[in-house]
This record gives structure tokens, sequence and C-alpha cells, in this order.
């Protein structure tokens, strides 16, 4: 048979930046944990399920975002934690309850904190205590 | 052709004694049981008609003279205006004239009340004025005027005239809110200098400033309103200033610094300076995209600020590319995620509505289309949209629509700034007339001369100037736009305006092609209120066998065929009398028959996907069917299943089905339309096929080349995201395997191809996971469905109307020169190829062995020893490394040879001397090229236009270099997210020879009978690589 060359579709990749973040939620500063994954050569969809992201310690450990945000080109998903969320190697993303794609990286991304002492004392530190009485 | 019967007549507004143009006459024979239409037309501008008939058209047994009433109706025909009370008996050879008038009520729908006139001036929030602050920007919203009639607002202070201006009353008598002062007492109209924000403080402080409103040409003040000015400034203060904070819009890219003036600001520790497109109007939650400096870097930049007033060095102004713009400061806080938003969020200070923070004007000569010549010819003409960016420069208007103009004072005689002017809108002139005769002659449906707009010409930017010109613009045709600076008075009061386009003084949207025009839109429109469905399946139409091709496969005949067995399924829509047909017996008896159009899917597609591309067809008196395909079925299967439902659509419309057949094939039915016009041809089946739409098609089943004596007019539809057939670089084969092969190597016929920007395979149809699943993109990059659809039912309905009904109002479609409005509202971006049969080729490179210096016409092609290495002549496409020829371009799209230049200064050419056996091109409409940048290219400014300048010389050494920007783009390559899938594309652009022939203030005008050169004149930019193809005189 004739030889053909063919083309290799490239894996998407994705990017992992952890960092704090100051965002405005019912017209209140709120300081939350973001852990953002963007993607190349794949994009987020905008879907009726919310999006979520998971920080996995162990197969039974780990903890999820409060909530997700998808950016504008569908490029980032943003996942938002309690403050003092500690990151690992290992993250997962998906919609609903549904996990689409595990991403391992080769070590733990650095979380990247703000200067407290800049920090608005009205500002609302958002923590698992904070959650817990949030969502009831 | 003479006739038995004549009548014609005047249709006129009751109330203001104007003639009614663009409303639809129908006359009646009044008979005992059903009376007859004899007749339509369609008023001129003078609100005259004609209609002419034979005793056929309505004779019954007893009836030898009709009895004649109109119906008026307006254009579209949906809304009757009014009837003729009586009947009127026509005599035959004698022509009866009617004077029609419309009671005033009827041309609006009545309110309950009548409203009362209200005139606000409003800030940039639109709310109401109390006292007046330097910097704020004023806005003028009136209602409860008559309706399409002109008026003078007057500013005044302390009693001495600042300067009027004129704005027309739209169609519900209103002026919607309008700048009237942009960044109040910055600039003064009678200084000379505009003023920083503490000297415009001073200088104003305490005065008062009365606004009249009167009719124009009125004494009568209708309203007034008086207002003190603050001795504070405006706070949230933002624009483009000199190094002194003096207000100053716009900038030569030759100025040497941009700064900006800020002030008021809300506290903060650090600000965020964007350079970003304009649009006329920032709300919370539109997007930013900071455009790029010439270096490359994003126009994104932070400071630290006085938020009481300073003023910065932004940039260097030559870092910053021509264009308008506006500038959006954000307020840093420290760790707020809103800092990075991609959204104008409620903390960010945005510019005021309508007012462009800055202009960067390119060099006053560089900018004119001419070379060296001063034709003041620029965009006036747009329109309003809903969402952004607000306001777009458009040139086709659909009937009915309103036509504003936005006058850009950057690109006048500086000393014209602050003037008045006068707006004409006017029918468009030839070259020969504008050339013969300079007069002005406002439209009569405007009120004639009299009524002539006449305007301040606010400085600044454009956008200050913006003033509607044609409420529902309602009569189809070509029109210019002129704006008129009379005596040149310096003061408003001193204007008088001289009816007359006068070079270099006057601005003119028009004179090298038409300003604008009003036409019917193809995607909207509508001949058949009513249209009938059939739908048929196997139960009555049984199961056909055809033969297929098994799969893909690269040499014409190199396949075994298979049987494909397919249920006869199709889906059909006809035109209709009455609501709920369902048969073909019920087609419409407003005609004895009607061309059909056949729609062949592609794989993985259903045939009832295209229902709504069916019902407006046949809304445009189509009988119009989409068949059903199996999956997997090839080209050639898809062919012959066509054939079997013609047979199908012929036995059951019979005679009222003309045998004029127009096919549209989608993907591998793309391919397989091309495939039904060989087949018809050889196998003598004896189908008219007159038109060909293929639309995302593949290339895969053989090589067809449509031509030679199945040559048929062509029309390429194809989106620059297509994931599914998507192309790409570096596969083996001979060419990339897309609808640019198929398009290059058709012949015989006109085509068109249109290369649809962020467009996909599907989005033309139904949706675009063809592009999200499998070309890597996001949804938010890609046009939208309904803007695709937008394009698939415009551009497929006047393609068939015009190749099957020689309907031909829209052509200018097809060459790329305008888009319909309901697809130019959209904002999408296409580019077109175009070529008529009997086109003088100059130079199509296909000459072997390859030589640049050589060109196909058979004479010399030079670069005069300045480019900076040899031009390349060869096959377009490039597989580098791999078993094929080496080729000019691993990105290009092309099945064929081509030219690929790359220059390095802006005084680099590339000549192509003409025969004097062909010297003589005044019998063609363009000179055109195939043109496009080479993607991947160091040479090409990133996401920059390239553009370079056509001249023409004829025998007497009289030259004259037309802009090529000014007829069309040479665009960046689409950047789609797979970057072996990016193409260097081409387009047509073709240039008027009028243009060269016209006369413009300082040019000589060149002898199209005796055309000796065509050069290439690489300039402004100063650097370029491009590939070029099909340099030609055409029609």
């Amino acid at each position: 048979m004739k030889k053909k060359e063919f083309r290799y579709i490239e894996e998407p990749t994705y990017k992992i930046n952890c960092k704090e973040v100051i965002k405005e939620l019912n017209g209140q500063s709120h300081l939350l944990c973001r852990l953002s994954i963007t993607a190349t050569g794949d994009s987020f969809i905008q879907r009726a399920m919310e999006g979520v992201i998971r920080i996995m310690y162990s197969k039974e450990d780990y903890v999820y975002s409060w909530f997700a945000e998808i950016s504008h080109d569908g490029r980032t998903l943003h996942g938002y934690f309690p403050i003092d969320t500690k990151v690992s190697d290992w993250i997962e993303y998906g919609y609903g309850e549904t996990i689409f794609r595990v991403i391992r990286l080769k070590a733990n991304p650095e979380n990247a904190m703000l200067d407290k002492s800049r920090l608005s004392k009205e500002l609302i530190r958002v923590t698992d205590d904070y959650i817990a009485k949030v969502d009831g | 052709m003479k006739f038995e019967f004549q009548l014609s007549g005047v249709v006129l507004d009751h109330g203001t004694g104007k003639p009614l143009g663009g409303v639809l006459v129908k006359a009646y024979d009044r008979d005992l049981i059903y009376d007859d239409l004899v007749g339509t037309c369609v008023t001129d501008e003078k609100g005259s008609f004609k209609i002419n008939f034979n005793a056929k058209d309505f004779q019954e047994a007893f009836d030898k003279n009709p009895d004649i009433y109109l119906n008026i109706y307006t254009r579209d025909g949906k809304e009757m205006l009014h009837t003729s009370a009586e009947t009127v008996k026509l005599k035959q050879g004698i022509i009866k004239d009617f004077i029609i008038r419309i009671p005033e009520g009827k041309l609006t729908k009545p309110s309950k009340e009548p409203r009362k006139m209200t005139f606000a001036l409003l800030d940039r929030d639109m709310e109401r004025i109390e006292d007046l602050k330097v910097g704020m920007s004023v806005y003028l919203k009136a209602d409860g005027l008559k309706r399409n009639t002109v008026y003078t607002v007057q500013l005044f202070e302390e009693k001495e005239l600042l300067f009027s201006t004129d704005f027309m009353a739209n169609l519900k008598g209103g002026i919607d809110t309008t700048v009237l002062w942009p960044q109040f007492g910055l600039n003064d109209p009678n200084a000379k200098e505009s003023h920083t924000l503490k000297e415009a403080v001073e200088r104003w402080s305490g005065r008062a400033i009365q606004l009249s409103l009167l009719e124009k040409g009125g004494k009568e003040v209708l309203q007034s309103t008086t207002l003190k000015v603050s001795d504070r400034f405006a706070e949230r203060q933002l624009f483009v200033s000199d190094g002194e904070g003096r207000l100053q819009n716009s900038i030569d890219v030759k100025s040497s610094r941009l700064y900006f003036t800020t002030a008021g600001l809300e506290k903060s520790e650090e600000y965020e300076i964007m350079l970003v497109p304009h649009q006329q109007e920032w709300e919370v939650g539109n997007l930013v995209q900071p455009v790029d400096f010439r270096s490359g870097q994003q126009a994104r930049l932070r400071f630290e600020l006085n938020p009481e007033l300073d003023t910065i060095q932004f940039a260097e102004a030559d870092n910053v590319f021509p264009g308008a713009y506006d500038v959006i400061i954000r307020p840093i806080r420290y760790g707020y995620e809103l800092n990075e938003s991609e959204f104008i969020t409620v903390h960010d200070i945005r510019p005021e509505r309508f007012v462009t923070s800055l202009t960067v004007r390119e060099d006053f000569w560089t900018a004119k289309p001419v070379l060296g010549g001063c034709v003041n010819k620029l965009p006036i003409s747009g329109r309003r949209i809903s969402g952004t960016p607000y306001f777009r420069y458009a040139n086709t208007f659909t009937l009915g629509e309103d036509v504003w103009g936005a006058l850009d004072p950057e690109i006048v005689d500086p000393g014209n700034v602050s003037k008045m002017c006068a707006m004409y809108v006017i029918p468009s002139k030839t070259a020969a007339q504008w050339n013969a005769n300079t007069s002005l002659n406002h439209l009569a449906t405007l009120g004639g001369n009299a009524a002539v707009q006449e305007v301040f010409l606010q400085p600044g930017c454009v956008n200050y100037n913006r003033h509607l010109l044609w409420p529902g613009a309602n009569i189809e045709g070509e029109y210019d736009i002129v704006a008129d600076f009379g005596n040149n008075s310096a003061t408003a009061a001193g204007f008088v305006k001289d009816n007359s386009y006068d070079t270099p003084l006057d601005i003119i949207d028009g004179y090298l092609v038409a300003g604008f025009r009003v036409v019917a839109d193809p995607g909207t429109m509508s001949d058949f209120t009513h249209v009938g469905n059939w739908n048929y399946t196997e139960t009555t139409q049984g199961i056909a066998s055809v033969d297929d091709e098994p799969g893909f496969y690269s040499n014409p005949g190199g396949f075994v065929p298979v049987t494909e067995t397919v249920n006869r399924r199709a889906h059909v829509f006809f035109p209709a009398d009455a609501p709920g047909a369902t048969a073909p017996g019920q087609i419409s008896a407003s005609q004895a028959d009607y061309p059909c159009v056949v729609i062949v899917h592609g794989n993985g597609h259903n045939y009832v996907n295209y229902d709504f591309v069916l019902e407006h067809l046949a809304r445009n008196g189509f009988i119009a069917a989409s068949i059903h395909l199996n999956g997997g079925m090839g080209g050639l299967g898809r062919a012959n299943m066509l054939f079997e439902h013609l047979n199908i659509l012929n036995t059951a419309f019979g005679a009222s089905m003309q045998n004029n057949i127009g096919i549209m094939g989608h993907s591998r039915g793309g391919e397989g339309v091309f495939k039904a016009a060989r087949l018809n041809q050889s196998q003598a089946l004896g189908h008219n096929i007159n038109a060909i739409i293929s639309l995302g098609p593949t290339d895969h089943y053989g090589r067809e080349e449509l031509g030679g004596a199945f040559a048929t007019p062509l029309f390429m539809l194809y989106g620059s995201r297509d994931g599914d057939v998507g192309g790409g670089a570096g596969t083996n084969s001979t060419r990339q395997k897309t609808g640019f092969a198929l398009y290059d190597r058709a012949t015989g016929a006109e085509k068109s191809m249109a290369f649809v920007y962020r467009g996909t395979h599907n989005g033309f149809i139904t949706s675009n996971f063809d592009a999200t699943t499998w070309g890597g993109e996001a949804a938010a990059d890609l046009a939208s469905v309904p803007t695709q659809q937008a394009i698939t039912l415009a551009y497929m309905n006047a393609f068939f109307r015009k190749h099957q009904k020689n309907d031909n109002r829209w052509d200018g479609m097809f060459t790329g020169e305008w888009q319909p409005a309901s697809v130019e509202s959209t904002g999408v971006e296409m580019f077109f190829q175009y070529e008529n049969p009997g086109a003088r080729v100059i130079d199509d490179f296909q000459d072997l062995p390859n030589n640049w210096q050589q060109s196909s016409i058979g004479d010399v092609v030079t670069d005069n020893g300045t480019l900076p290495a040899n031009p390349e002549e060869n096959t377009f496409y490039e597989v580098a490394g791999s078993i094929n020829q080496a080729g000019l371009d691993t990105h290009s799209p092309h099945d064929g040879i081509g030219l690929l230049v790359r220059w390095n200064s802006s005084n680099d050419e590339l000549t192509f001397d003409i025969p004097a056996a062909d010297k003589d091109v005044s019998g063609f409409k363009y000179v055109s090229i195939r043109i496009a940048q080479k993607e991947g290219s160091a040479f090409n400014a990133a996401n920059q236009d390239q553009e370079l300048r056509l001249e023409l010389e004829d025998g007497s050494g009289d030259a004259r270099a037309i802009r090529t920007n000014a007829f069309g783009r040479i665009p960046f390559p689409d950047q789609r997210a797979q970057a072996y899938r990016r193409k260097s594309a081409m387009n047509n652009i073709l240039i008027p020879l009028t243009s060269y022939t016209i006369t413009c203030a300082g040019q000589v005008k060149v002898d199209l009978t005796d055309v000796r050169k065509l050069s290439l004149k690489f300039t402004p930019n100063q650097s370029g690589e491009i590939e070029i193809d099909s340099v030609s005189f055409t029609n």
C-alpha cells in the first residue's frame, strides 16, 4: 500500500495558576484563593451544569471550588476556594458532578499570596466556616 | 412595445404636499365578482408612476374598457395606505393622469394624543444639565417635532452667536440623543486654540449660554433654554491633549508624543490606561481589547497620577497605528480581580457617548485615495446598530432604513474645522457627469436644496458630527453625500452654501464610486407572502439505486463505483397564494412557472436542516427542495441523487416548474454539485443548470474542474474557521483540498468566492460545533450562527435571482464592493474573489517555465532594481521536505501558480509593461488583482491590513496611482487556533478605471485608450510580503 503522510493533532495542554484575589460579590469585597486552568488546544464550554475544579490530595481527600467561572474567550476556567487552600500537583475539572479531565503536574504550583498589610480591614476573608454559613 | 391602456400619476403627502417616492401603486379593474390586478408600479423620487397594460390583462365577457381604481401600499406591499375613492373608466389610447393624496394619518401610526414638543440638554449620564461644567459633553434630545423636517439649533454666548447646526427630525418626529457640544469649553468656536482645563474655567465661568430651537428657515424660536457655566470643571475627565493639557483629539503620526490629561479621578495608587478601538458608546460589561502598538507591545500601561489634575505622556505618536481609538482608565486597587477584567467595570472611566477619544491621522496627502491628488473622498454614510460598536459606517441600506452621516473633520483642510457646511444627498453621478457638471441637487423627497441641513463642523473627531440624513430611505438607487463648505465663511452667521462640489474644499462620500445605495435586501425581502410545503418520502416516491464512489481518491476516474440504495425523501417549499398549501398543484397562480433550486447536503448533515433556506427562496419565487442522502455517500452518489429528485420535481410540478435549475451543495454535496454539472453535460441529461453554489466543499473525489461545455456561474462560500474541511499545511497532497482549489480550477463562466472570517463548516446552516469540537476554537471567537445564516440567506437568494431570474440588482455583492444591510449590520468580515470571463489578463503566472520577468501577456515585468530580492513565481502550495514540488507557501490554499513579492522600502515597485496591441483598456470597468498577505511573514505588521497603490501610466507618460484600501482590503490572515490551518488566502481588489480619469485636483488623467504600464507601488508601508495572481483588466 502506498505510503501517506499524516499529521498529528496535538494533545491539549493546561497551565495552572493559583493566587489570592479580591472579588466583589454582592457589592462586598471578598478575599479568596483562585485557581485558574488555561487550556491550549481545548476550550471550556458554557453549559447548563456549573463548572468545578477539584484539588486532589489523594483519591479520597480533596477540596472542590466554591464556584467557578469561565473566561470570555472560553480558554480559562477559574475556580474559587477558601483562603489558605493548599494546592497540589493533582488537579481535576469538570461540570456538575462529572470530572472531564485529570491534570497531573510535575510539581505543586505556587499559591501567590497578597500582602495582608495592604488589605482593608472591611474585607471579608472567605474561609470554610464562612462558606458553610453562607451556603447554609 | 405599445400598450392598449395607459395610466400615470403622482402620489403626494396630503399634509405637506411633498411627493411620496418609494410607495407601491396597484391598479385594479373593478368587476362584478373578482377585481383584476392590471399592473403595479413603485413611485420614483418625484412620486410619479406609470402603469401600462392590455385588454387581456383584465377582459372578461362584457368588459371592453376597464373600471380602474388604485390602491397605494408601503413599498413592501404589506400595509395599504390609501385607496382611490372612485373608479375611473379608461379608454384605449388615452392616457389617464391621477393625483393621489395620502392623508397625513395614514403615513404614521397615529398616536392617541398629539405629542408635546420637548427639548432637553443632557449630560453623559443622560440626565438634564442644570449648569454647564467645563469638559462635560452636551447632548441634545428632542421630541414632538414634525417628522422629516429640518430644525436649526443656535448657541449664543451673552446673545452673540457661537455657532448653529441643523438636525433632521426622524419619522417619529424626534431628534435622537446626539452630541451638540463635545467637551464643552475646551474648544472655543471663536478662538483658534483649545484651552487647558484651568484656562477654560477662567474663560467660561459665570457666562450664560443660550440655546434656541427653530424650524429651519423659520424665525419663530420654538424652544429655548439658558444655562450658566459653573466655576468648576466636570469630574472624571480624560482626554487626549498636548504636553500642556490642551485638548487635542486628533494627532498626526508625525507628531512627537501622545499625552493624556485626567481630572477628578477617584483616588488610587495606580491607574491603568488602555487604548482600545473606538465604539460609539461604552457600557459596563462591554469587552475591552487593547490594541497593539507598532512595537508589538500591548497599549495597556500603568501610571501613578494626581487624581485631581494630571497630564502624562502615554506613547510616541508614531508607535500608534492610524485609526480611531478610545481611552479607558482603570483605577488599580491592590489585589482586586477586576484589575484584570476583560470587560468595562463600574470603576472604569470610559469615554463620553459618541465621542472618540483619539484619532491618529495619517499624513494628510498619504491618506488620499489618489496619490498626490486632492479628492476628499471618505465614508460619511452609516447606521446605528444595537450592541457594540453602536454605530458603523455603511454603504448599503435596506429600503425603509434610516441613513445617517458622520462627517470626519480630520480629513478636510484644517482651516475648515469649526466652520459651517451644507450636507447634500444627491443621486450618484458617474465620472463623466462629475467631470461635466459639479452642481448639487439635494433629493426632492428630502425637500430639495432649500432643505439641505447646514451643520457646524465640530473639531476633534468624526463622531461629534453625526446627523440623520434620510429617515426611512424609501427609494432604491445609488447616492452620493457632499459636504459643501460654500463661501467658506469664518462665522456661522456669514455662511452661504453654493450648491456645488468644489475640490479640494468640499468633502464627498462618492465620486470614485457611489457613496451609498438603497436596495431591497435579498436576505429579508420576499415577493410572496405565503409559501407551500410538500414533504415526500420513499412511501410515495420509492427507493433509488445510484452509483457512488467508495472513498477519497486523487486522480479523476480513479475509483471503482459502488451501488448505493437511497430512500427518496425531500422537503420542498414553493410560492403559494394562501396559507396551508401542501401539494405542488397549489403553487401560486400569479406566475406561469418558476425556477427551481435543489440543495444537496453533506456527510453527517440532515436534509431537514435547510428549511429556513428553502422557505426564504420560496418567498422569492423559487421551487426549493432539499434532498435526503445516506451517511457515508461520496460526491458522485450525491450528484446522481440530485438527478433522481429533479425527475420527481418535474413530474410533480409539471409545467409550473421551469427547466431553469440552481443547485446548492454543502460539504461533500459542495463537491457533488460540480460532478452534477459535468455529468449533466456528458450524459446529455438535459437539465439547464444555470447556477451553482458550493458551501464548504470537499475536494477529495478526484479533481473536478468546472468549465468547458459545462461552465456554470459559481458562488463559493467558505468559513475561515471551518473545522471539518479546514485544509492545512503539511499534508502530502499537491494542494490543500478546500473550496479555494475548486474555485481556482473553475473557468469559462462568472465566479465569485466569499471567505468569511470566523465562519465555520456548519454555522451557515446549523451550528459551530465543527470548529469548537475539531478545530480547537472557542465559541466566542467565531461568527455567530445567526450572522452566518444571514449571509446564507442574502447571498444565496441574490445569486439564484441573478442567474435564474436575470435580477442584477446585487451584482456588487459578488464583487465584494458592498454587502446587503442584513449582513453589513453584523460587522462580519468577508473577503471576495471575483472573476468574469473576458478579462484582459496581464499576468496570471501560468506560463512555464516560471519566469517572473515575462508576463503571460508576453511583455516585460521589472522591479527597476528596487526590490530586496527577486519575486518568486511558482506553484502556490508548498509541502516542505515532502514528495511534492517546492512552492511558495505551505499556508496557501490555492491551486495554481502565482507570484511571491517582498519589499522593504516604500519606494519599491513592480511594473508590468503592456504590449501596444493591448493598450486600449477603455472598454473595461476595473483593474483587478488577486492578492494575499503571506501567513507568518515577518515582513507584514501583525494584525494589520497591507496596502499598496496601483498605478497606470499612458503613452504620454501621464500616470496616476490609486490606493488599494480605497476599494478593498488586503487583510492579515485570520489567526485561527490551529496554526497549520491558517491561510494565505487571496481576495480581489477591484479598482474602477474611472478613478484614473475623474477630475482630481493636482493630478493628471490617464488615457485609458493608451495604457502602457501597470505598476504596483509598495507605499505607504515600509515592508511587506504578498502573493499575487490574476493581474488584469475586467468588467
